[in-house]
């Protein structure tokens, strides 16, 4: 069934100058979707054209519309000789397809919605004309509008309606009834750029066909996930990620995974439903203060004081340090195959110190522990589904409160491939056989951790040269699913009567708790009692990939952690023999990776990692690897021990080994200070040590055992050589400076952000990064890249202190033989300069640690109050003086020769545009979303054969990044929308040719589309 | 650390007013650094230099990639494009600073022709006024700019500046001076008038730009109505009705004596003895000088040499008589209604003189100084 796209072309504003000699441009505007072009008049001589054209009408098939771009191209014309390209718009049309009826666009119109409003589907505005050789040429105002004739065939090839969102999230406004699962897709090309052709095409030509070509396949893989999750009954896609894997010669794959969900929007007073996230949110901000206090008597009653609790175990993405040994030859089979060998593990988590559990032998299904009691499970329909779905994957980061009984561990699979020619990309098997494997895996984790389902599940590539390393992870977890009772009764309601004879179901802590009885343990660990009800069992360390689950008890506040590694590699290996090396290593860059990660936990006092992401990265020379997450000390878990240095060999050198111990005691103390832990410290120590736990035995047991079985304390930290001592000088974190709170998920656990500051300042920021890597101590110079540029965006943003910067995402690629580049996504949060700072003391108290900066701070904040003032004054005189704007002023008086400088020129203050802000959160903070209206995913290229004159590759990369978020701002307006919440960029790939001065860059970002309104700072309350 | 690419990109864009401002004044990058870790700021924040340079170039780049929108600044505003989300204020310091002026520069300026072998002798205006030169260049660019865009505008010039740059109204008067004394092709450079800074052109710019342009209520002549019909209104063309009308004050040189009288008799007391001698024997002279000027400002190099005219005739041989400013100022409040008295049977004419000697009167007492 067709569709009807009715396109108008208004205006030009700014267009280069394409005529030298008369110094105007003659333009007009070829408008193309799928195979029809219509075309515009040329309107002479101007650079700001007026067409105001007729409707332009295009009947596509529906399918055509869901992966067909509208291609607006602006063209210079010349009687002459060829007709010159100014410029193209991309129009994604997904957004416009959604019909408002069917997936409830808005909370907004929901009394409204049987009636089909055209409203949302309606694109006008200013649209920026992109070149890829010239960038940003001048914007064209256009409106779109589609007609759509839903088509109920079953046998159809298009989905529109069902609507995506990379929201890793329940959307605010909806409540998700039911979820339908994993959906996924994978979509195989010839990449342009590698292709005969490209030869002898210019490079604007090239750009245009690869930035079209892959539109279209994203288009296209969003149409065969959609029909995917109709065909599973659902009407939408949460936690949508879509990858492009650029493998070069042998071709271009498009990956989409997300989870399948029916949506179904709350009512506008929405309660619990509304934003889980929210309510998290809330919950922290408010009762944390309190939450330093509780005591231990008080824990019993959780549900009052909802904080978040620290969960279980494990955490996978490190081969645990069991046995590197035993796991070899377990998995020697699969080396042994020359193409590709994979190697995955699962770890329980390690407590950090104490056992790591890493499951000994076969983890593959063999040891899949039969799921727990499903005592949890019974009756819940869905949950069963999930159970006994394919792959039971949620790529959601946040939950509902209650949806997750128990949080098993991070488990995570990771397979080096070698790269071939996809001969029938019809058929693309192979790829899709490669993830198979992999999610089997994952999921054999799972089950061996007692889990049914996954949470927070992503994929990741690699590629260098023809080798790829594929990466899946995510959080192992015994959920209940709760949507199907009315939300309102989620905690409550049928939980409670299901399993009566279990009071743990009630308690905050109870997401800590092992999944796993005791008895069954797949793997060695430590476990103790839970610190807050004194009846589960907890894991020493818990490691999560998902955001801190609601209601969890922390102690303190979270903070940024992360490992980081770099592994030579032989570089003259080539093919079947590299992608050997690459797999034999990855062990032990993982173990590595997760003793750093341990170690430096410990160090800072805290017990758990959430939202941890792991990425290895290959290159020529080096394997790299990155562990990010977000640290904080659970309530329920034990307080972990420091580690303790000892070099058993070298005896001679107690002085330093005394100096290194210093060092972290030092470190310790100085974060317990700055995190706020010493309070909840010292309570829980009083009260746990002698009663529940044997932390102090510690030590002794890891030297008791034997080290060959894989249970050598990761708190005991060996000094053998020289490189040791740099490895234990790397633990210790520069203090992150005062007034900054960083840390890699949506919110600082512990930090009540929405109370602080109620109408912040956002600000979405990209930060690149390229540098050589040396060959020699190549370990110590990445850990001196990262502190590098984690201090350079503290110094960027020195003067908006207080500064809250969040789900900080970290990207490495190894483009050339010495090369890094690191990729840094993150948002900053900082108080509004305008606001009026009643929150002042607020600020004050919680973020201060004590000491040195609290003179300093309190300075800051009065000249907030001073500047606060001056600015509302100004504003208040624009105000008045608006009226005037556009009427000449009066001649000038006679006596009055200048005016006083206070006033000047506050007449011409424009009406400002209304801001559009992207974060990379799910939330806005200090505003509401109210409508989602779409979900974009941009590819943009931009090549310059003038990088010295740009301004050297720096000023390249700055004006292209540049240019792509104002292109974002101008698509996100169009779409009646003010803000693009979820934003990401997945791809960054720089090349460079200094000999010829030319560089190309490809860039893809994208989010979802929505209105917000400020929340008035007594709704916030 | 050595690195290819090293930037940062927030949604909104970062301006620091402190690096802006070392950047307007046409500081390198590397300056600019040295400035800031003078002030103390890598103690302040904990940084090293490294960082600070980052930081730094990462500012420059904005700016140079700004630079190009503020050739044209309506750009930046709502109307604008989307490459830029800056919040108004913001915007108004980046345009408002980067219009800025230095008097001393423009003094060098003033009078030039704004051609590109003028901009080539920048680095004596530089090494003259001590501003760098990037400064002197940018100042150069932006009074060209200016001067091309509103040079065929109608209207007020002030108004007109303000609408398309976007600048307050104290800066826009100093471009609109600029601009006027440039259209009129004013005589700015000669030795004799070194002495004068931007502020006295300034001021009498604006004297004539009120009193003397088109659009300028004093409008009188029913000639001058008639023709400004036919032309656009614009306040940077003096006023050719009022200069062929101001032949007519001439006939003041008849009538010498009476004028003299009139002056002399209310002026005796109120100044010292020695000036109101030397007034009063010098009076043919100060009065000729004057009075002809007016009667010849209608020959257009006649006018473009005002400014010599007036320090030549009348500066310098009243700074001989050791005259103060104040001395001038009581002459003239007199020597004014002195002549309109004695056009009373010819109103129009009175009107015309009234005009002339408001301005001459303005700008006399601001450029009598040394």
């Amino acid at each position: 069934m067709p569709g009807k796209v009715k396109v108008k072309i208004l205006a030009g504003r700014n267009l280069p100058v394409m005529d030298r000699s008369s110094d105007t441009t003659d333009a007009y505007v070829e408008i193309k979707l799928g195979g029809i072009t219509h075309k515009t008049d040329v309107f002479r001589k101007s650079l700001n054209p007026q067409w105001n054209s007729e409707w332009f009408i295009f009947e596509v098939d529906d399918a055509e519309l869901q992966d067909e771009p509208l291609q607006i191209r602006l063209m210079d014309y010349d009687t002459y000789s060829a007709n010159d390209a100014i410029g193209k718009v991309y129009l994604d049309l997904n957004p416009l397809l959604v019909t408002p009826g069917l997936s409830g666009r808005g909370i907004a119109r929901a009394e409204t919605c049987s009636v089909p409003s055209s409203g949302g589907t309606v694109l006008s505005g200013w649209l920026p004309v992109y070149d890829t050789m010239h960038g940003m040429r001048g914007e064209v105002s256009v409106i779109v509008k589609v007609e759509l004739f839903s088509d109920v065939n079953k046998f159809r090839q298009s989905s529109c309606g069902v609507q995506f969102f990379s929201t890793p999230a329940t959307p605010y406004g909806f409540k998700i009834q039911s979820i339908q699962g994993f959906v996924k897709e994978l979509v195989v090309n010839d990449d342009p750029e590698y292709q005969w052709i490209d030869k002898i095409r210019t490079p604007r030509a090239s750009n245009e066909a690869r930035q079209t070509l892959f539109s279209q396949l994203s288009g296209e893989v969003r149409r065969k996930i959609g029909l995917k999750v109709l065909e599973l009954g659902g009407n939408a896609v949460v936690g949508y990620q879509q990858m492009f894997d650029l493998e070069g010669v042998t071709g271009l794959v498009v990956r989409g995974i997300g989870t399948a969900v029916t949506l179904a929007r709350c009512h506008f007073d929405g309660n619990s439903a509304v934003t889980w996230f929210k309510d998290q949110h809330h919950g922290n901000g408010r009762e944390s203060p309190r939450c330093t206090a509780i005591s231990p008597v008080d824990v019993i009653k959780p549900l009052v004081s909802s904080t978040i609790t620290a969960p279980v175990v494990v955490h996978g993405t490190t081969p645990s340090r069991p046995t590197p040994c035993a796991r070899r030859s377990s998995e020697s089979e699969i080396n042994t195959t020359p193409k590709a060998s994979s190697l995955s593990d699962s770890f329980g988590s390690s407590g950090g110190g104490i056992s790591s559990n890493c499951r000994p032998t076969a983890h593959r299904q063999a040891s899949v522990p039969v799921p727990p009691s499903n005592t949890y499970l019974n009756g819940v329909d869905v949950t069963r589904n999930l159970d006994a779905l394919e792959y039971p994957f949620l790529t959601m980061k946040t939950y509902p409160p209650g949806f997750i009984v128990h949080v098993g561990g991070t488990v995570s699979a990771r397979s080096v491939k070698l790269l071939d020619r996809i001969n029938n990309s019809e058929e693309p098997e192979t790829r899709d056989n490669w993830w198979t494997e992999i999610r089997m895996e994952v999921r054999s984790h799972a089950r061996a951790l007692g889990c049914s389902v996954i949470l927070g599940y992503e994929e990741h590539t690699s590629i260098s040269e023809e080798v790829c390393v594929l990466s899946a992870s995510g959080t192992a977890a015994i959920v209940k699913l709760q949507h199907e009772v009315d939300t309102k009764d989620v905690n409550h309601g049928k939980s409670n009567t299901v399993i009566t004879e279990d009071s743990k179901v009630n308690l905050p802590c109870r997401v800590c708790h092992i999944p796993y009885s005791k008895a069954s343990i797949p793997f060695p660990i430590k476990l103790s009692r839970c610190a807050v009800c004194r009846k589960g069992k907890v894991p020493d360390v818990l490691i999560a990939t998902i955001e801190p689950p609601t209601g969890m008890l922390v102690s303190g506040r979270g903070c940024l952690i992360q490992a980081r590694l770099c592994r030579p590699k032989r570089a003259e290996s080539r093919g079947d023999q590299q992608a050997k090396e690459i797999s034999d290593g990855l062990p032990f860059l993982e173990y590595e990776l997760h003793r750093q990660l341990i170690n430096k936990l410990r160090t800072k006092g805290m017990n758990a990692i959430f939202h941890l992401k792991v990425q290895v990265s290959i290159g020529d020379r080096h394997v790299v690897g990155i562990a990010t997450g977000t640290a904080l000390f659970l309530s329920a878990l034990p307080t972990p021990s420091l580690p303790k240095p000892s070099n058993p060999s070298i005896s001679s050198k107690q002085s330093k080994r005394g100096r290194i111990h210093k060092l972290l005691i030092e470190a310790h103390a100085a974060s317990q200070e700055r995190y706020g832990l010493n309070k909840q410290l010292n309570k829980v120590n009083d009260v746990e040590e002698p009663k529940w736990t044997d932390s102090d035995d510690t030590d002794e047991d890891a030297n008791d055992l034997d080290l060959t079985a894989g249970n050598k304390d990761s708190c005991v930290i060996e000094i053998d050589d020289i490189e040791d001592i740099d490895v234990i000088e790397l633990l210790i974190d520069p203090e992150t400076p005062e007034g900054f709170d960083v840390v890699n998920t949506e919110t600082v656990p512990g930090l009540p952000i929405d109370s602080i500051r109620r109408r912040p300042n956002l600000q979405a920021f990209n930060r690149v990064w390229k540098g050589k890597i040396p060959t020699l101590q190549a370990a110590r110079h990445l850990n001196r890249c990262f502190e590098m540029i984690l201090r350079s965006i503290y110094f960027k943003l020195r003067k908006s202190r207080p500064c809250v910067i969040t789900n900080l995402e970290f990207s490495v690629d190894l483009p050339e033989d010495d090369e890094i580049q690191i990729t840094v996504l993150g948002t900053a949060i900082t108080a509004f300069s305008k606001t009026p700072t009643e929150v002042a003391p607020c600020i004050g108290t919680s973020l201060r640690g004590v000491g040195s900066a609290e003179s300093e701070m309190i300075f800051h904040l009065e000249d907030d109050v001073q500047s606060a003032t001056s600015n509302e004054q100004a504003a208040s005189t624009a105000r008045v003086n608006q009226p005037n704007r556009h009427i000449p002023l009066p001649p000038p008086s006679n006596q009055g020769l200048l005016r006083t400088p206070g006033d000047k020129a506050k007449i011409f203050v424009q009406k400002e545009r209304q801001p559009v802000d992207i974060v990379t959160l799910i939330h806005l903070p200090g505003s509401r979303v109210e409508r989602y209206l779409g979900h974009l995913n941009f590819f943009f290229i931009r090549e310059s054969t003038s990088i010295r004159e740009d301004g050297g590759l720096s000023g390249f990369m700055q004006s292209f990044i540049t240019e792509v978020l104002g292109i974002v701002r101008a698509h996100v307006s169009a779409l009646g929308g003010n803000a693009m919440v979820s934003y990401f960029m997945t791809q960054c790939v720089l090349l460079h040719n200094p000999h010829k001065n030319q560089g190309q860059c490809l860039i893809n970002v994208g989010g979802d589309v929505v209105q917000a309104a400020r929340c008035t700072p007594e709704k916030d309350v | 650390m050595e690195c290819s690419v090293d930037v940062f990109v927030g949604n909104t864009t970062v301006i620091d007013p402190e690096i802006y401002q070392l950047w307007v004044d046409g500081n390198s990058a590397h300056e600019a650094a040295d400035v800031l870790q003078k002030r103390g700021i890598l103690q302040q924040w904990g940084a090293n230099m490294d960082l600070l340079m980052s930081d730094v170039l990462d500012h420059y780049r904005t700016f140079h990639m700004l630079e190009k929108t503020l050739h044209t600044p309506l750009k930046l505003t709502a109307t604008g494009e989307w490459t830029f989300q800056i919040d108004g204020d913001t915007q108004q310091l980046l345009i408002e600073k980067y219009y800025e002026l230095d008097d001393v520069v423009v003094r060098e300026v003033l009078g030039k022709k704004l051609s590109s072998r003028h901009r080539k002798d920048l680095d004596e205006v530089s090494e003259k006024t001590a501003i760098s030169l990037r400064s002197c260049r940018r100042q150069f660019d932006n009074v060209k700019r200016i001067h091309k865009l509103v040079e065929e505008l109608p209207g007020h010039i002030v108004n007109n500046i303000q609408h398309n740059f976007l600048l307050s109204t104290e800066l826009s008067r100093k471009y609109a001076a600029v601009v006027f004394i440039a259209v009129n092709r004013f005589e700015t450079t000669k030795r004799k008038l070194q002495y004068l800074n931007f502020s006295d052109f300034y001021h009498c710019a604006h004297q004539m730009i009120e009193h003397w342009s088109s659009t300028s209520c004093h409008a009188t002549s029913m000639r001058n109505q008639s023709e400004t019909e036919t032309e656009i209104e614009t306040d940077l063309d003096v006023d050719r009705g009022f200069l062929h009308d101001l032949r007519e004050v001439r006939i003041l040189l008849d009538k010498e004596k009476e004028l003299k009288h009139l002056v002399c008799s209310q002026l005796k007391g109120r100044l010292t003895d020695k000036i109101y001698s030397d007034m009063e024997s010098s009076f043919k002279t100060h009065s000729r000088s004057l009075v002809l000027l007016a009667g010849n400002l209608n020959r257009s190099r006649e006018l473009r040499s005002l400014f010599v005219d007036l320090v030549e005739r009348c500066v310098e041989p009243l700074r001989q008589a050791r005259w103060t400013s104040r001395d001038l100022r009581l002459f003239l409040d007199y020597y004014t209604p002195a002549g309109v008295q004695l056009f009373k049977s010819d109103s129009a004419t009175a009107l015309v003189w009234e005009r002339y000697m408001k301005v001459i009167s303005s700008c006399l007492v601001k450029i009598y100084h040394n």
